[in-house]
């Protein structure tokens, strides 16, 4: 069995964002799917909790948790491009989902679709709904995505991605669109990133997760301004920066380790610039150092917590 | 759209005239000289006299391009000669016996339909599953039966054994039974399977999953969103095997004595029927042309990024 997200743990609270962060294969994506219940078979959760305002959604039935995806929890998929059934109208995908979850008739649901459009910046959405995805832009289409997922005033709102697959232009527009309707909609949203300048400009909290589990969880601020998990740190320097002289990319070194067979220790052990003998003794936990800023590393955790304060503060 | 089909119909043109010289080749390339055969058939003893003669006469002593020229200007006037056999011409045979195949055909397709869309579908949504092995096992027992054994063993079991249905013959209902599953056995195996693959690669798809998230109904994402996009390679590849389902029917007519074209083209063939044969195939071609044209808009319906390949990009 291959644990692809191991003791993860969050809270999101309404109108807040938190953004997990992490390189490709440690596991963000496997968390949020299995929190909307959409794990692939063969793969399954096999223990945990997920509540949604008090209620626990591993207890739900299939169709209970199908009724809350797409109106008390939405996704904004990470591919614009084909996250679109390709062969429907915008207008007829827009549409059913409406039907499905609001009971409206066909015509209702319609100008609704228009409405929603126009909400997220589209012009002239009453030809856009009669247009098939590939005669859209990415830019539009991810639009699309996010009238849609918004459409039901979601409590939780998941993006995986967001604005990966677009130009930069357009993902500085999107961005800031985003931020406007979270903040209309007043949803708890979970942003799922590589990209530190989104998590900047989006994120309250931030999750760092490394090989299927969060090494570092604190307040954004916190988290840029004093990693204390050698990886959080090795990622912000990775950054080029615009403007020094500096020209040498940091990338953090090494390759991140097979979820196959997870030595009993941190994980991050061969890449880590810090690591020393007392990084074998077992998988270190998350804990909170200073309140609200989690990190599990053994170094961090056995120094004195004056002392972590203090670098903090420097 | 309209400017579609007459660029398809415009394509039929080299196709039908590239067939037309194929099958005036083959009798020129066939053993044996016609002349000598019509007088056999007529019962006159084909002396030199008599076979020079009626080569004279059948034009059969001009250049091979005269003869073409004079036999493609009786086929644009719809003319394929006469008959040896039965003295009548061509095209009136043809036509009248086309009614019976073109029955046969398409109650085999719908039988293939009948059969190949549920298990198919099927199959893909319990992958690996009991109904998956079941799928597979009669796929590959469906696709190694010969058709001319098939349609002996159904005889013996429904029309001798059981007397459910008529030995041979057209006629009602039952007549059209087990001609029709004789027909359709094997391309509805083969179907079930081309389904199953093309559902399966669907279903993997970002849309679906995004589909999920958005609530809908496993019915609607299933038969709907995820149906349309996997039929779109069956349906070309069932333009190709329409050819072998013509093959099939000059089978399937000779077991069960079913009065249609297949049944006539073998009969002339034992007799040597030159233009017969001739006609039969360039009609059959004309037919396979046609039935892939269908194919094609089809194809235009499914998919709209063919119907809009120029369409009005934003």
């Amino acid at each position: 069995m291959v644990k692809a997200v191991n003791g993860v743990s969050f809270d999101v609270k309404s109108g807040r964002t938190l953004a997990i962060v992490g390189e490709s294969g440690s596991g963000k994506t496997v968390t949020v799917l299995s929190l909307l219940g959409l794990i692939d078979p063969p793969g399954k959760i096999v223990s945990g909790e997920i509540y949604l305002d008090g209620r626990n959604l591993l207890g739900l039935s299939r169709e209970e948790l199908r009724r809350l995806r797409g109106k008390d929890m939405a996704l904004v998929f990470q591919d614009p491009m084909t996250s679109l059934n390709p062969v429907f109208t915008i207008g007829t995908q827009i549409t059913e989902t409406l039907i499905c979850h609001m009971g409206i008739a066909g015509a209702e649901a319609k100008i609704e679709a228009i409405e929603m459009l126009k909400r997220v910046g589209l012009p002239h959405p009453e030809k856009i709904i009669k247009r098939y995805p590939f005669q859209l832009s990415g830019g539009q289409r991810q639009r699309v995505m996010i009238a849609l997922a918004l459409s039901m005033n979601p409590r939780v709102l998941i993006a995986d991605e967001p604005t990966t697959a677009l130009d930069v232009t357009v993902q500085a527009q999107i961005l800031y669109e985003m931020r406007q309707l979270i903040k209309d909609c007043r949803a708890g949203v979970i942003l799922i990133t590589h990209d530190l300048g989104v998590v900047a400009e989006l994120a309250d909290e931030v999750a760092v997760m490394y090989a299927g589990s969060i090494v570092e969880y604190g307040d954004v601020y916190e988290i840029f301004d004093n990693p204390l998990h050698p990886y959080t740190k090795a990622l912000l320097k990775s950054i080029p920066r615009l403007g020094t002289k500096d020209e040498v990319l940091r990338p953090v070194l090494g390759q991140p380790p097979s979820l196959i067979d997870l030595p009993g220790r941190c994980a991050f052990l061969p890449r880590c610039e810090h690591g020393a003998g007392g990084c074998r003794a077992g998988v270190p936990s998350l804990e909170e150092i200073i309140p609200g800023h989690a990190v599990a590393c053994h170094r961090v955790i056995t120094a004195k917590p004056e002392e972590v304060t203090l670098r903090a503060l420097a | 759209m309209k400017q579609f089909l007459i660029k398809r119909l415009f394509y039929l043109i080299p196709v039908i005239f590239g067939v037309s010289i194929i099958t005036f080749g083959l009798i020129n390339l066939a053993p044996g000289d016609p002349a000598e055969i019509i007088l056999r058939s007529s019962g006159v003893e084909p002396t030199m006299e008599a076979v020079a003669a009626l080569r004279e006469e059948l034009g059969l002593n001009d250049p091979v391009y005269i003869q073409y020229g004079r036999w493609v200007l009786d086929v644009l006037h719809l003319d394929l000669g006469e008959s040896y056999r039965t003295g009548r011409p061509v095209t009136e045979e043809i036509l009248y016996r086309f009614p019976a195949t073109l029955e046969l055909t398409v109650a085999a397709i719908f039988f293939m339909l009948l059969v190949s869309m549920p298990s198919g579908i099927l199959a893909a949504l319990h992958r690996h599953a009991f109904v998956d092995h079941l799928s597979r096992i009669w796929a590959l027992v469906g696709a190694s039966l010969p058709g001319f054994w098939l349609g002996l063993l159904l005889i013996y079991y429904f029309s001798v054994k059981l007397g459910i249905f008529p030995v041979m013959g057209r006629g009602g209902l039952e007549h059209l039974v087990l001609p029709a599953v004789t027909l359709g056995f094997g391309m509805a195996a083969t179907y079930a399977r081309l389904l199953r693959a093309s559902m399966l690669e669907v279903l993997g798809q970002d849309y679906i999953k995004v589909a999920r998230a958005r609530g809908l109904k496993e019915k609607l994402i299933v038969g709907r969103h995820a149906l349309k996009n996997a039929l779109l390679p069956v349906v070309t590849a069932f333009g190709m095997s329409f050819g072998h389902l013509l093959g099939g029917a000059v089978i399937v007519e000779t077991i069960f004595a079913w009065p249609g074209v297949g049944k006539f083209f073998v009969d002339s063939i034992f007799n040597r029927d030159y233009p017969v044969i001739q006609g039969y195939a360039l009609f059959m071609a004309v037919v396979f042309v046609i039935v892939n044209l269908l194919v094609d808009i089809t194809y235009v319906f499914l998919d709209p990024r063919i119907r809009l390949e120029k369409g009005s990009q934003t």
